[in-house]
């Protein structure tokens, strides 16, 4: 249905693709923040808000549509979580994010753990480091790893100025 | 071009708090003109806001796996088919090619010198992320140092560490500025300090450049000794080169 919606208006497979991620991202924030509030099927739902991150992307593509063919029905929203600012913040952190799950286990593992505060005697006891300066090595070692294949994939280069 | 970053050690510092007062005074002021270092503060932070979303990287993990079986499932299945007397004389052909340069291959590998190895491994660029610090005569040099100027930079660097032999930053980018001035062993004698100190985040490059130190002075024994043991670090960051290196020395 999504795949179905964006190629018919100006899209490709791998945008459909990106959208129906960010839509079921949005809906488990939803959840998670307990702020799913349904008023329509689950279907009418998520391809409202596939409809509405579509848009707002041709949109920025500059790319108008005259006519746009819907395939289903679908509900108007306004809230936040569709709101341009964090439309664009959803598409920074899939990279991101996508750019994290390439690092290898250890790494993401070593950054997942310091972000919970873990001590560094645990997260060296945890991952067979044999001090805790390693891990702390370690962790920037991962970390700087992370920005290079950031910084030098085209796609994110937009997030990246100082604004 | 690859694009590099050039405060991770500054940022760092910063955002783990153990800036003194003066460096943070530094980098304030320096925030508000260098968009550069701006950027990259921002790109950390914002990487740490996603890190603290583990459940949502979670989801994202599942809904990424799901993506790759599902393009697994549809691709394009191999038809085997039966080989016509043209494919397998293209074969052959190939066979006979792979055979060949594997030859080649193997008589090439003795042909590296521990110069040419040096030359091919050693990128001073690659290794350092220059951060200024609070010292002016840090900056001073630092400015030097990417500069290239490393006949001074190596000058200030030295006064530095007259004065405070801790900042192991400081001797690391004093053994580089050392290689780039053909003072090999006063590199290496940088390298093991750091080395020997252990507690720092430069000892996986300084036992890196150390082993390129012992290739560059063609003392090819202590170069294989050093990358086997990088090699044999499963966690080593230079475990892949060190393999490559120990492989075409014929060592491996």
């Amino acid at each position: 249905m999504i795949l179905f919606l964006v190629t018919k208006n100006n899209g490709s497979e791998e945008d459909a693709e990106d959208i129906f991620q960010d839509s079921l991202i949005i809906v488990f924030r939803k959840i998670k923040a307990n702020e799913l509030d349904l008023t329509c099927s689950f279907r009418t739902y998520i391809y409202s808000i596939s409809r509405n991150l579509w848009l707002q992307k041709l949109s920025k593509r500059k790319q108008f549509q005259r006519e746009f063919s819907d395939i289903e029905v679908f509900i108007t929203m306004s809230d936040y979580a569709l709101s341009e600012k964090n439309l664009d913040d959803q598409e920074k952190f899939r990279l991101y994010q996508q750019h994290f799950l390439t690092l290898g286990e250890d790494c993401q593992k070593v950054l997942l753990l310091f972000m919970k505060k873990t001590s560094l005697k645990e997260i060296a006891v945890e991952m067979g480091y044999k001090t805790e300066k390693y891990a702390k090595t370690r962790k920037y070692l991962c970390k700087e790893e992370l920005k290079k294949r950031i910084i030098n994939d085209p796609k994110c280069q937009k997030f990246l100025s100082d604004d | 071009m690859t694009r590099k970053l050039k405060y991770s050690q500054l940022i760092e510092r910063f955002l783990a708090g153990e800036m003194n007062e003066d460096e943070l005074r530094w980098f304030s002021k320096e925030l508000q003109f260098n968009a550069e270092l701006s950027t990259e503060l921002k790109l950390d932070k914002d990487l740490d806001n996603i890190l603290l979303d583990e459940d949502v990287l979670e989801f994202r993990r599942k809904l990424l796996s799901i993506y790759n079986e599902k393009k697994e499932v549809n691709a394009p299945k191999i038809v085997k088919l039966q080989p016509r007397r043209w494919q397998l004389a293209a074969a052959a052909a190939i066979a006979v090619l792979m055979i060949t340069g594997g030859a080649l291959l193997f008589t090439q590998q003795r042909s590296y010198t521990p110069e040419k190895l040096f030359s091919m491994y050693y990128d001073s660029d690659k290794s350092i992320e220059l951060t200024r610090s609070g010292n002016a005569n840090i900056v001073e040099a630092v400015l030097k140092f990417q500069q290239r100027d490393f006949q001074g930079a190596s000058l200030l660097f030295a006064e530095i560490l007259d004065k405070d032999s801790s900042n192991m930053a400081v001797w690391f980018y004093n053994g580089i500025s050392y290689i780039e001035t053909d003072r090999i062993d006063d590199a290496a004698t940088a390298f093991k300090y750091i080395i020997d100190d252990k507690n720092n985040l430069y000892v996986e490059h300084a036992e890196w450049y150390l082993g390129l130190c012992y290739l560059k002075n063609a003392q090819i024994d202590f170069a294989v000794d050093h990358f086997r043991k990088i090699a044999a670090d499963q966690d080593n960051y230079h475990k892949t080169e060190a393999l490559n290196i120990l492989d075409k020395l014929g060592r491996k």
